[in-house]
C-alpha cells in the first residue's frame, strides 16, 4: 500500500457537498477538503472542532485591560504625580479611552500571532499545496484509505465518481 | 394545509381580549396615579410614549436599513418590521396628547420662568410651546409619509410586480429616509428629552437616545419572533442562525449604548461646566444614584458577559432573558433620562418606579402589541417573494 490518500477532484461545490454527504453517510471519514472559497456546510461534515482562538483573544483582552490600567494608575498617580484639569490623579473615567484602545490592541494582535503559530504560518513559508487548481476553480476532496477500513477502495471511488467526481487520483502522502 | 395556515398570522379574539383588558387597566391605572401625583403620571406617559413611538420608528428603520444594505437575513421576518412601523400614527396622537402636561413636563413652557432666566431667554427662539408642537407635526409628517412609501413599497416587492424598478425605489426611498431620520430622531430627542433641562445641553444625546432605540427593537424583534415560533409560525424557515445574528446585533449595540454613555459621562466629567455637569450631579445624589449605576449594568454588564460566548448567541431561551431584561433595561433608562429634574422640581423624594408605573407602562405595551398584532394578522407572514428571501432561509454561518 504506497499510495494511502483519494484524491478527489470537483468542478463545481454542489457536487462536492452531495459527495461529501454521501462519503459521510457511508461512516467514511474524510480527511480533508481544499476549496479555493469558503463552503458553507462543510464545516460539519468535517466533524471540524470550534476553534478556541476566541479564549486566547478574551484572554489577551483581559491582560491589555488590565496593563493599561496598571500603567496608567502607575505612571500618574505614583511615578509622577502631575495634576491636569484639577483633577484626582487616579482619575479612571480619563483612563477608559487608553485602557479600551490597548485591550483591543492587545486581543488583535495577539490572536493574530497565536492564529499564525497554530497554522505554523510564517513570512516568506513556501507555498505547500494539494493541487494548484484548489486556488483556482478546482475543488479537492482528500480521503486517508486508513480511515475506510470497512468499505472497499473501489466503493469509495465509484461514489466518487457517480456524484460529479471529475478526477480521481491516489497518492502517497 | 397546515403549512398554509402557518404563514398566516392569526389573531384570536382572546388574544385581543386580553391586550385590551391590560390596555382598560393600564387607562385606570394612568387616572388614578393622575389623581395621586401629576407630575410622576406624565413623567410616566412620556417615558412610555417616547419608548414606544422609537419602537415604531424603528421598523420603519431596519426596513429602510434592509434595503441599503441588502441584508438577506432579515428578510423573512420583515412583516413584524412593518407591523410595527404602523404604530406611529397611534403614536402621534399620543404626543400631541402630550400637550396638556407641557406646563408640567416642561420648565421653558411658563413665560414667567423663561422671562427671569438670561440663558434660557436665548434658547427662547426654540423652546416655546406653538414652535414645540409645531415641531411634533413636522416630524410625524415626515415619519408616517415615509413610514408608508416603505412599507408599501416592501409589501410590493412580495407581490411579484413591478420587478427590479421596486428594489431601486425602495433604495432611494430608503436612503432619503435615513439621512431624515438622522435629523428628525435628533430634533424628537432634544425636545421631548433633553429640554426637560433646558439648561443642561450634549450635542452627543440624540445618539444616546438612538442606541436605545437600537437596542430595545431588537430585543423586541428577538422576542416577538421566539414568541411566534413558540406558536408555529416561521417553521423552518427561522433556526439558530437567525437568532445568532440577532444576538450579535444585541451584544454589539448595547456594548455601542454603553460606549455612547461613557462617551457623554466623559466629556462632561472632563469639561466640567456647571451647565452640564448639573444632569449627572442630580443623578450622583438625591437617592438616584443606585438606578443610575443600576442602569448601565442592567443594560451592559450583564448583556455583554452573557452574549459574549457563541452558544448563548444561538440559545433562544437565553435570547429571551436578555431581550427581557434590556426590554425593561431601556425603560429605565428614559426613565433616569426624564424623571430626575421633573421629581427634583415638585419636590418628589421618592425615586423608586411607583406601584402606578407597571400597569401604565403594561397599559401602553398592551396598546402597541395590538396595533402591532391587528398589522400583522391576515397579511402573509413570509415575503416568499421577496428577491432575498431564499438567501435568508438558507442563511448559514
Amino acid at each position: 500500500m504506497s499510495n494511502n490518500y483519494i484524491l478527489a477532484m470537483f468542478d463545481d461545490e454542489e457536487d462536492l457537498v452531495r459527495a461529501a454527504k454521501q462519503i459521510v453517510s457511508h461512516e467514511v471519514l474524510i480527511h480533508d477538503i481544499y476549496t479555493p472559497f469558503p463552503v458553507h456546510g462543510l464545516d460539519d461534515l468535517l466533524l471540524i472542532k470550534r476553534s478556541r482562538l476566541p479564549y486566547i483573544t478574551f484572554l489577551a483582552g483581559l491582560f491589555g485591560l488590565l496593563m493599561a490600567i496598571a500603567f496608567q494608575v502607575w505612571s500618574s498617580a505614583s511615578a509622577w504625580p502631575i495634576i491636569v484639569g484639577g483633577k484626582p490623579h487616579n482619575s479612571f473615567p480619563a483612563f477608559m479611552p487608553v485602557t479600551f484602545e490597548l485591550m483591543v490592541l492587545f486581543a488583535a494582535l495577539v490572536t493574530v500571532g497565536m492564529f499564525f503559530f497554530r497554522a505554523k504560518l510564517f513570512p516568506g513559508k513556501q507555498v505547500d499545496l494539494i493541487d494548484p487548481r484548489v486556488t483556482d476553480n478546482k475543488f479537492m476532496m482528500v480521503i486517508n484509505k486508513c480511515s475506510a477500513v470497512t468499505k472497499k477502495e473501489e466503493f469509495i471511488q465509484e461514489l466518487l465518481t457517480q456524484n460529479g467526481a471529475s478526477e480521481i487520483t491516489e497518492r502517497e502522502i | 394545509m397546515n403549512k398554509q395556515q402557518n404563514e398566516v398570522f392569526e389573531l384570536s379574539n382572546k388574544m385581543q381580549g386580553i391586550a385590551l383588558a391590560l390596555f382598560a387597566i393600564g387607562v385606570i391605572a394612568f387616572v388614578a396615579s393622575f389623581l395621586h401625583s401629576e407630575a410622576r403620571t406624565w413623567v410616566s406617559y412620556l417615558v412610555n410614549v417616547f419608548y414606544l413611538v422609537s419602537l415604531g420608528l424603528a421598523g420603519t428603520f431596519f426596513l429602510s436599513l434592509q434595503s441599503l444594505a441588502k441584508t438577506g437575513w432579515m428578510v423573512p421576518f420583515k412583516r413584524i418590521l412593518e407591523a410595527m412601523s404602523s404604530f406611529l400614527p397611534v403614536g402621534f396622537v399620543l404626543m400631541i396628547l402630550l400637550f396638556f402636561g407641557i406646563h408640567t413636563i416642561y420648565e421653558w413652557s411658563h413665560p414667567g420662568i423663561m422671562e427671569h432666566d438670561a440663558l434660557l431667554q436665548k434658547k427662547a427662539a426654540y423652546l416655546n410651546t406653538p414652535f414645540f408642537m409645531v415641531r411634533i407635526v413636522i416630524l410625524f409628517v415626515i415619519w408616517i409619509t415615509f413610514s408608508k412609501i416603505i412599507v408599501k413599497l416592501s409589501r410590493k416587492l412580495d407581490s411579484g410586480t413591478g420587478g427590479a424598478a421596486v428594489i431601486v425605489k425602495l433604495s432611494r426611498i430608503s436612503a432619503i429616509f435615513m439621512v431624515l431620520f438622522g435629523l428628525t430622531y435628533s430634533v424628537a430627542s432634544f425636545d421631548w428629552i433633553m429640554s426637560v433641562e433646558p439648561h443642561w445641553f450634549s450635542t452627543i444625546f440624540a445618539l444616546y437616545t438612538f442606541s436605545g432605540l437600537f437596542v430595545s427593537a431588537i430585543a423586541f424583534i428577538t422576542i416577538s419572533l421566539i414568541v411566534l415560533q413558540s406558536w408555529g409560525y416561521f417553521k423552518g424557515v427561522i433556526n439558530e442562525n437567525h437568532y445568532h445574528d440577532l444576538g450579535k446585533f444585541m451584544f454589539g449595540f448595547s456594548t455601542f449604548w454603553a460606549y455612547i454613555w461613557f462617551s457623554q459621562y466623559l466629556l462632561i466629567w472632563y469639561s466640567n461646566i456647571p451647565e452640564e455637569t448639573e444632569y449627572f450631579l442630580l443623578r450622583f445624589h438625591h437617592d438616584w444614584s443606585w438606578l443610575f449605576y443600576f442602569n448601565f449594568a442592567f443594560n451592559w454588564l450583564v448583556p455583554f458577559l452573557v452574549l459574549m460566548p457563541r452558544s448563548s448567541k444561538r440559545n433562544k431561551r437565553v435570547l429571551l432573558v436578555v431581550s427581557g431584561l434590556l426590554l425593561v433595561g431601556h425603560w429605565i433608562d428614559l426613565y433616569v433620562m426624564i424623571a430626575p429634574k421633573i421629581f427634583a422640581h415638585f419636590k418628589i423624594h421618592s425615586v423608586a418606579i411607583s406601584l402606578y408605573d407597571i400597569p401604565i407602562a403594561l397599559g401602553f405595551a398592551a396598546l402597541f402589541l395590538l396595533v402591532v398584532m391587528r398589522a400583522l394578522r391576515n397579511s402573509n407572514l413570509l415575503p416568499k417573494q421577496d428577491p432575498y428571501y431564499q438567501e435568508a432561509v438558507h442563511l448559514h454561518q
